[in-house]
């Protein structure tokens, strides 16, 4: 971690007061200007909180948000969703792995994609819905996937 | 003391206040099968193993339901094994079966459980074996870690924080890919190997067994 | 806030922004003060109306003229018929989907005549991030009726003999709780707002925190003086960022007004709430999960036998959890009374029930309907049947814990007894209509593919249980099934829901048992003829042969 980064990752901590109920707060934080959970950010957490780098990776690694490696700039999410599924979500995400070719839960090796899933972003009236970074696109078909990265032909 | 006065499987029996249904059977010879259970640790509840039929029909966890006065506990039932077999049918599914090439064969707490119950793997429901054999953790310089039979009873997680105060294992992980790692910094594992000698099964075995 | 005669809402829900409706607003606004009309009409922010399906949505007030789908391009036009002497928009007008006439007004779309709007009540119709709008609505009316004319005792009277049940799923009696947390002794007190709106397919607590959130805080604030707390948190999914957004901007303006704070209305109560962002666990959901989490800690629920969480709560202490809605109610309950509130839907499911309406039916969107309403009216007269001529097959209720029902169930009242009986579940609310094309087989292992990844693992049940379930069901719906497998599903769904340690596990099963007891047929066709009858199976044939 560069010098900058550690300065930027101490001030996130200054707002906080060095107590256990904290940590989700702060992964969140942290991982909202990095994109990730680094290792070094791990370790600085667990000492501003007095717990084991252990402990914060245990619980870090039970929730779904939480990235231990870094991610692509760009977030890629299909929502899997009830309301999706059953309007052909399964068919986007086969359509999107193809265009971005890769595979669900993985980053492409020059860091521009991540494609992932998620249970479901509540946007279950304009299903099927793919989320770009903060953008949701609604009513998608395997060929508007297509047209949502256009340079990728 | 106080005394309470309950009845297991038709037994009357004497049991002192603030112990568990399952402590107070296991003392008076009834065995009821569990995993996650251990005497000097706080009942975790998940192995489900030690359900009991208390009173109407009632599934609870005998690790964790204190004696009342009165009570009436069933052990076995047909309820009871019904769901009892399920859950070790399950477990063994999921779990290297390869008995005689494990080293803790014959002390194993999975094969005790399976024998109460006349479980046998030929004649088991038709489950759906575990296809993937997972790595084994052998990052610590005592013992290695194998997920593949580990039933994630907790009991050597819970153990090393309450022996050593600080902990070096974890669960990590959620839902079916949840496992029991180990944190090696600073050394802070002083080779106590009290998880290795409370695993009820093959997952913590010292490096020098082989 | 200049109370200006005209208005243009412009819908800013989760559904409507996805669709451009930030840009509109603003292009709006522009417009308006181009022709000179800002002085006699206000273009204005609102939560969401419900309809999101046929968003981006304007409204126009006073007329009530509905324009959906509305588009960068049509700004000026509904600028100019702001206009002394301007026309409406005719071409924006909403469509009877089987008529093709246009329908002008919000109120007489089939979508919202037939709903009974009281839990959202404000969403669509005032603007969330603005309080002097909430108050001109008699927000935190409610709250100051309980500080200045209750005892904590008399409000608690009040909850318990509305019958409110608790709308989060299980359906508790609110009152019963409240006062079993009143009565827990201990001067230090919670109160948690479960908005961790989980199952997939449910999108009404976020649609309510994004268009009321004062109700919200209103309802957390009495419940705190009726308890004895002075702490509460709100707990919201982490996937919700503009709930959140809007939360904060209600709680900081709630603390200017003096609703939240030091001696709150001058009572002499004192109470804040903080908002708790959720990290993406389902399981977080169930009660003594969702405090490990606040905790910082793994959110792996306990097991029973155990203290309720309204005696041992959050950090030990006897803590209120309920969901949003429930919370939305109790305004309600103190302004008009429990008497009002008891006259509304069932004998044993009182008041009205939030539902997201989606899947295969004409009109998706957010609905409030009173208990008791029949499935057929919901899914045929407010939803509009079920799109491009196809026979309706099932409808989800309940999310992962509830069940399919199938269409000879459709004259069932819609309450949590109802839905229990028929091996559902009125569950957060979702709503998800099936038709020929969903295939039964694929719902139940998509079910369990949600619950197999949700799953906290530690119970050894649901850990194993639902992988094993899935597996199952993957191999028929890929043409493996064996014929055992019907009793074996049967046999290990009684199992885990008999055994898992909470509710995640003991509810997992019930999607596999509900469609094999209604839909057992799908299951034998998948695995005696290895075909399946939906067409959705691509490793097996169709009988139309669409593969």
């Amino acid at each position: 971690m560069e010098k900058r980064e550690e300065r930027l990752l101490r001030e996130i901590l200054s707002f906080y007061k060095g107590q256990q109920g904290e940590l989700i707060p702060i992964l969140l934080q942290v991982q909202a200007n990095f994109g990730y959970l680094s290792e070094k950010a791990r370790k600085l957490i667990a000492r501003f909180l007095s717990i084991t780098e252990g402990q914060v990776y245990s619980i870090a690694s039970f929730y779904s948000q939480f990235r231990l490696v870094p991610l692509g700039k760009k977030r890629v999410t299909i929502c899997r969703g009830t309301a999706c599924h059953i309007r052909g979500a399964p068919r986007i995400l086969e359509a999107t792995e193809k265009v971005l070719g890769l595979k669900e839960g993985e980053t492409s090796s020059d860091l521009e994609y991540t494609l992932e899933t998620v249970a479901c972003f509540g946007c279950c009236a304009l299903a099927p819905c793919i989320r770009i970074n903060k953008n949701v696109h609604g009513e998608m078909t395997p060929e508007k996937v297509k047209e949502l990265f256009p340079h990728l032909k | 003391m106080e005394k309470i006065a309950l009845t297991i499987d038709g037994l009357n029996i004497v049991a002192d206040k603030g112990m568990t249904v399952l402590e107070t059977a296991l003392r008076n010879g009834i065995y009821i099968p569990h995993l996650c259970y251990h005497p000097d640790l706080k009942p975790s509840g998940v192995c489900r193993l030690c359900l009991v039929e208390v009173g109407d029909e009632q599934l609870v966890t005998s690790c964790r339901m204190k004696v009342e006065q009165g009570m009436v506990i069933k052990t076995k039932s047909p309820e009871v094994d019904k769901v009892r077999r399920a859950i070790v049918e399950l477990l063994i599914a999921d779990h290297h079966t390869d008995c005689r090439n494990c080293p803790s064969s014959g002390q194993c707490e999975l094969q005790r459980i399976m024998a109460s119950l006349h479980i046998s793997v030929k004649r088991m429901r038709p489950l759906k074996w575990a296809r993937e054999e997972l790595p084994r953790d052998t990052s610590n310089p005592f013992f290695d870690y194998d997920p593949n039979k580990c039933v994630l009873c907790g009991i050597c997680v819970q153990t090393c924080e309450v022996v050593q105060g600080t902990s070096s294992l974890y669960f990590v992980g959620r839902g079916y890919g949840t496992k029991v790692a180990f944190f090696a910094n600073k050394s802070r594992c002083e080779s106590c190997r009290q998880c290795v000698a409370r695993c009820p099964v093959g997952a913590l075995i010292p490096k020098t067994v082989r | 806030m200049v109370n200006r005669q005209r208005m243009i809402l412009v819908c800013q829900g989760t559904g409507c922004i996805s669709g451009g409706a930030e840009q509109l607003l603003s292009s709006l606004k522009r417009e308006v003060a181009k022709l000179n009309l800002g002085e006699s009409i206000e273009v204005k922010r609102t939560g969401c109306h419900g309809f999101c399906q046929r968003g981006p949505l304007v409204v126009t007030e006073p007329e009530g003229f509905f324009y959906s789908k509305v588009k960068p391009d049509d700004i000026t036009e509904i600028a100019r018929s702001q206009l002394p002497g301007g026309k409406p928009v005719e071409r924006l007008f909403y469509r009877d989907p089987i008529t093709d006439m246009p329908i002008p007004y919000y109120r007489d779309i089939p979508f919202y005549s037939r709903q009974q709007r009281t839990v959202l009540r404000n969403c669509g119709n005032i603007d969330p991030e603005d309080i002097e709008d909430c108050l001109a609505v008699d927000g935190y009316q409610g709250l100051r009726k309980a500080l200045h004319e209750m005892t904590p005792e008399q409000i608690i009277r009040e909850v318990k003999q509305s019958g409110l049940r608790g709308l989060g799923g299980a359906g508790f009696p609110a009152g019963r709780k409240w006062e079993a947390c009143r009565r827990a002794p201990g001067d230090e007190k919670y109160v948690i707002c479960n908005a961790d709106e989980g199952d997939p397919g449910a999108f009404q607590d976020r649609s309510i925190m994004e268009g009321d959130p004062h109700s919200v805080l209103e309802g957390m604030i009495t419940a705190g003086y009726a308890i004895g707390a002075k702490q509460g948190f709100i707990y919201v999914r982490a996937e919700y960022p503009l709930a959140v957004k809007r939360l904060r901007v209600a709680i900081s303006q709630a603390r200017n007004k003096g609703f939240l704070g030091r001696n709150i209305l001058g009572s002499g109560f004192d109470f804040d709430i903080e908002i708790f962002q959720g990290a993406g666990a389902f399981v977080c959901g169930e009660s003594t999960a969702l405090v490990l989490s606040i905790e910082g800690k793994r959110g792996m629920p306990k097991p029973l036998p155990r203290p309720r969480t309204a005696e041992v709560g959050l950090w030990g202490k006897p803590t209120l959890l309920n969901n949003v809605k429930t919370f939305c109610n109790i305004p309600l309950i103190i302004i008009h009374g429990s008497e009002w509130f008891a006259a509304k839907g069932t004998e044993r499911s009182k008041g009205t029930a939030v539902f997201s309406l989606t899947g295969k039916v004409v009109n998706n969107g957010l609905i409030e309907v009173p208990m008791g309403i029949t499935l057929r009216e919901i899914i045929y007269d407010i939803g509009g049947g079920i799109p491009g001529g196809k026979a309706f097959k099932a409808v989800q209720t309940g999310g992962p814990s509830g069940g399919c029902v199938p269409a000879s169930l459709l004259d069932m009242p819609v309450d949590f007894d109802s839905l229990t009986a028929a091996g559902s579940m009125m569950g957060s609310g979702g709503m998800v209509v099936m038709d020929e094309d969903t295939c039964m087989v694929d719902i139940a292992r998509y079910f369990l593919n949600f619950t197999r990844r949700e799953s906290c693992g530690q119970c050894v049940p649901c850990r194993v249980g639902t992988k094993q379930m899935f597996d199952i069901l993957d191999d028929i719906t890929q043409g493996q099934g064996r014929l055992e497998d019907i009793d074996l599903l049967l046999e290990l769904g009684e199992a885990v829901a008999r055994s898992s340690l909470c509710a995640l596990g003991q509810t997992a099963p019930n999607p596999v048992l509900t469609t094999i007891r209604y839909f057992r047929h799908e299951y034998e066709a998948h695995i005696h003829e290895k075909k399946c009858p939906a067409g959705i199976c691509q490793a097996l044939s169709s009988p139309q042969g669409l593969n």
